[in-house]
């Protein structure tokens, strides 16, 4: 629980843990780093779309950027069963028992008292919310809470908006384009070989990765090959082993791919456990003896 | 592998197109009574009725797809190549486990048992081979190739070829080096002279050092030492090359092996029995093996392989550059010899196997292959000319599509709001307007992701649909659309004389064209019947359904009706509609059959092939109106069902 300047709690919004700041690894977008980016976008009011594939970074981008700022951080997931009054507001029996009290919502206390707005998968937000938000994200920069008798609060200079959207993806839609001219700013997040080289650390898995995304590309297969499902990879084989990782991995695709991507997960194992310095089935025969590799 | 002679790559279009239904037209013609009906029936040679024929191939046909299908999703990733093709056939042209021309890869489905631990090792062992031929042989249209035909050494390319191209594919991908072991032993297993299979064997040094030197032994023994000291330089010399870089080494090295085996055309008798091991398979002529830098990086990176070091010919055993100590001269007596190369070769098999970690590999693999919903239809592609719909039509499969996509939203998650019960809306409960308790609450409705469809239609165009055909194929092209505008897959097959696939049920249809067939032959749709039951088969969608449209009474009625009615029990719903120039006569024999009038109601029964639905009609138009409420019910019904 946090509290503002004015005594206000504010039981939704928080800052980031400091990890996530320290964590994330910084791209570079045209030359320019995606924080300064979001530093002026800030300054200026400007609101920021980010695009990218399913696990590219986008939303660690604003979650550490909140950290690393000690801002104030709000993540709005969007889908159908979100009501405008999770977020905006509602009224609530009072503590005393006499009547109701207005309470802020999420979006509510950090449009007044400043910090990161993130709207995650934009283009899934319910029109019953978008619109609401419009106000908000074009240059009057502000809300009107209708429950609440029509009070309008101006945003807070110190806030950042930032929505995010995977495009042209299975079960995607297209942004409202109404919604999509409020964004001034556009960022792309493709999968970046220089961040994966860091957080992935594994030029084995890499190479499958670049494999399977040829045949994505191809619409060979369905399912994207995200950054966060490369480092999960990892993570696992580090905790239960490279065969709990292959199969964990595995699973996260369609049922039809799984035979054949497991089959080639199969055929690069040594060398992705060999770079982790794991055990990989063994044989007494000297080509799988990893130490003398 | 020892593979066969492919005399030109139509012989690999022919294996790739070979199909088990193809034995369909095996004679059925031993008439026999059967037991439980007492009525005359007719079984071919193996004692199976056409149907049971049919049931059976159905079965396994879907399994070879499914194999094949998986290796080739495998051997695509790996490769980035996205046409290669991996087929499993049932020809019975084909000798041999496997076979590649650089761009499909054909596994001998006769060689596929129950699909055990056994099997699976081999498959993956067959597959990485031949992918390891994609990946490194150069092709018949590079300088090698084509010297290597221009001089008649095509035996002696293949035989060293095995160990160069093995040598790269288990120094970039060491994993497969356990596979390849497994299917090499079991090779050598099968063969009559393993002491013959030297020359293949030397070079691939994944193989254990004692099973080698074993092998090494037997064919000093029966062929002398100085030979052995021959093939071994020149297969250890040859497996070390990069190509193109190293075209002319491998020349040099060809006609060196050339000079010991003879040319492809030398007589039997005049060459010896142990370079024929191999057979004459072709040079790959499609695809391109990836470039001489990656070989040459590969070929630097597999020198520090700890297997190739104990090659080193001052170590004196593993290739045959002499006999190990347990060589007791030439009066040893041979079959004792053979025993224990292939006692050796069964322990390691076994050791392989019954590893814990491979054995849940190979099992993990077993399952993926058996739930695999791949399948791939082996239906030739009927050819087709691409027109424009007419605007009614587009405008039709607009308003289908949508009409769909609605129904489809209906059953998203949603709050139902203004109930008498569930969670209470505090907004709605001070609103003046709202009075009443039963409107207070909302409830989460989970909704039905229920709502796939698996559709196949199957289009008459015998010759009598001459004049309908444009509007059938406007049909066909409407509901595919439709159905796919909710993601649901659709297959088209045309059926006259034979059948044929217009529409895979994987690719979408154009928006702006659509495939017009045309009309003739006769009416025959039983290979598309067996062909929809496949795909129904395979389908993990919950809702199937298969329309049929058609204009006359079948041939083969009886087993096309017997597959529409197993189709029925799985729980696929069948619609026949039947398309006629005027109603009134089938209306009076429909008039009749109700009636209990035998005659009409076998007349109609020949025409309703015992499906769910059955509808005649005068205009096209009508097919359309009844799909549309099929198509409807079925998704809104499985809602009920789930609810």
């Amino acid at each position: 629980m946090s509290t503002t300047a004015d005594g206000l709690t504010l039981s939704l919004i928080s800052v980031p843990e400091a990890k996530w700041g320290r964590e994330y690894v910084n791209r570079k977008i045209d030359g320019v780093l995606d924080w300064d980016i979001l530093d002026k976008a800030m300054l200026d009011g400007d609101n920021v779309l980010i695009e990218g594939g399913a696990g590219s970074g986008k939303t660690i981008c604003v979650q550490g950027y909140a950290s690393a700022r000690n801002l104030r951080y709000f993540n709005v997931s969007s889908n159908n069963g979100i009501e405008p009054s999770q977020l905006f507001g509602r009224w609530i029996p009072s503590p005393s028992g006499q009547g109701y009290v207005w309470q802020d919502g999420a979006v509510t206390q950090i449009v007044r008292h400043g910090g990161v707005l993130l709207l995650n998968e934009v283009n899934f937000m319910p029109t019953r919310v978008s619109t609401v938000l419009f106000s908000l994200l074009d240059y009057r920069r502000e809300i009107q809470l209708l429950d609440n008798g029509g009070e309008v609060i101006k945003a807070h200079p110190n806030l950042l908006i930032v929505a995010d959207m995977n495009n042209g993806y299975r079960g995607t839609q297209q942004l409202n384009q109404a919604f999509n001219d409020r964004f001034g700013i556009k960022m792309d997040f493709p999968y970046d070989r220089a961040i994966e080289n860091v957080v992935v650390g594994n030029k084995a898995l890499l190479v499958l990765a670049d494999q399977l995304r040829a045949q994505y590309d191809v619409e060979e297969i369905a399912t994207p090959i995200s950054t966060r499902g490369l480092v999960s990879f990892i993570a696992n084989a580090k905790r239960f082993g490279i065969d709990f990782a292959i199969t964990s991995y595995v699973n996260g695709f369609d049922k039809e791919e799984r035979a054949g991507v497991r089959l080639a997960c199969e055929t690069h194992k040594f060398n992705i456990a060999s770079e982790l310095g794991l055990a990989v089935p063994r044989i007494e025969t000297e080509i799988f003896n990893v130490e003398n590799v | 592998m020892r593979t066969r002679k492919i005399k030109n790559p139509t012989s690999i279009k022919n294996l790739k197109r070979s199909s088990i239904f193809d034995n369909l037209n095996d004679d059925f013609s031993v008439p026999t009574i059967n037991a439980e009906t007492g009525q005359w029936e007719y079984l071919n040679q193996d004692g199976l009725s056409r149907e049971d024929y049919v049931a059976l191939a159905s079965d396994e046909a879907n399994q070879y797809d499914s194999i094949g299908a998986v290796y080739q999703r495998a051997d695509r990733i790996i490769t980035g190549q996205t046409e290669l093709g991996v087929t499993v056939t049932m020809s019975k042209e084909m000798k041999e486990p496997s076979v590649t021309d650089g761009k499909d890869i054909i596994i001998n489905g006769n060689f596929i048992g129950e699909l055990n631990d056994d099997m699976i090792i081999a498959l993956n062992g067959i597959n990485y081979h031949e992918l390891a031929h994609v990946l490194f042989s150069p092709r018949a249209g590079s300088g090698l190739g084509r010297w290597v035909m221009d001089n008649k050494s095509l035996k002696a390319f293949n035989l060293l070829e095995e160990g160069r191209i093995e040598r790269l594919l288990t120094t970039q991908y060491p994993t497969t080096a356990i596979n390849l072991e497994a299917m090499t032993s079991q090779v050598l297993l099968d063969t009559d002279k393993i002491g013959d299979q030297f020359p293949t064997l030397t070079g691939r040094t994944y193989m254990p050092l004692d099973i080698r030197q074993a092998v090494a032994d037997k064919f000093i023994a029966d062929y002398g030492l100085a030979v052995a000291q021959e093939v071994h330089s020149i297969v250890h010399a040859y497996r070390t090359l990069s190509f193109p870089d190293d075209f002319d080494k491998a020349k040099e090295l060809i006609g060196r092996m050339t000079n010991l085996i003879g040319q492809d055309d030398t007589p039997e008798g005049q060459k010896p029995v142990w370079g024929d091991v191999h057979g004459d398979r072709p040079v790959p002529e499609r695809g391109r093996p990836k470039s001489g830098k990656e070989q040459g990086k590969l070929q630097d990176r597999a020198q520090d392989n700890p297997t190739e070091k104990l090659d080193n010919p001052e170590f004196g055993t593993g290739a045959g550059t002499k006999p190990s100590a347990d060589y007791e001269g030439e009066d040893r007596k041979l079959s004792e010899a053979e025993a224990t190369i292939a006692k050796k070769l069964e322990d390691r098999l076994t050791a392989i196997k019954s590893d814990k970690r491979i054995k849940r590999d190979l099992s993990e693999t077993r399952k993926a292959i058996l739930g695999n919903t791949d399948v791939s239809v082996k239906l030739p592609i009927q050819k087709c000319d691409d027109i424009t719909p007419s605007p009614s039509a587009i405008n039709y499969a607009r308003k289908f599509g949508r009409e769909l996509e609605r129904i489809v939203r209906d059953q998203d998650p949603r709050w139902d709001t203004h109930l008498p019960s569930g969670r209470l809306n505090i907004q709605r409960t001070m609103n003046p307007d709202v009075n009443s308790i039963n409107e207070a609450f909302d409830v989460w409705n989970t909704g039905n992701d229920n709502t796939e469809i698996e559709a196949c239609v199957l289009l008459d165009n015998s010759g009598s649909m001459w004049g309908l055909m444009r509007t059938v194929c406007e049909q066909a092209w409407i509901i595919k659309r439709g159905i796919e505008s909710i993601n649901g897959s659709v297959s088209v097959y045309n059926f006259s004389s034979d059948s044929k696939q217009v529409y895979h049920s994987d690719e979408r249809a154009k928006p702006n064209a659509l495939r017009f067939v045309q009309a003739n032959g006769w009416t025959n749709p039983y290979r598309g019947l067996v062909e929809a039951e496949r795909v129904m088969k395979a389908t993990d969608k919950p809702n199937k359904i298969m329309f049929i449209v058609t204009d006359g009474q079948w041939e083969n009625a009886t087993e096309c009706n017997a597959i529409i009615k197993r189709m029925k029990d799985s729980g696929v719903i069948v619609a026949v509609v039947y398309l006629s120039n005027g109603l009134e006569g089938i209306q009076e024999y429909m008039r009749l059959a109700k009636q209990g009038d035998e005659q009409a109601r076998t007349f109609i029964n020949s025409l309703n092939h015992g499906a769910d639905i059955f509808k005649a009609v005068s205009e096209p138009k009508h097919t359309l109106e009844l799909a549309n409420d099929i198509v409807k019910s079925t998704i809104t019904n499985n809602r009920k069902r789930v609810a």
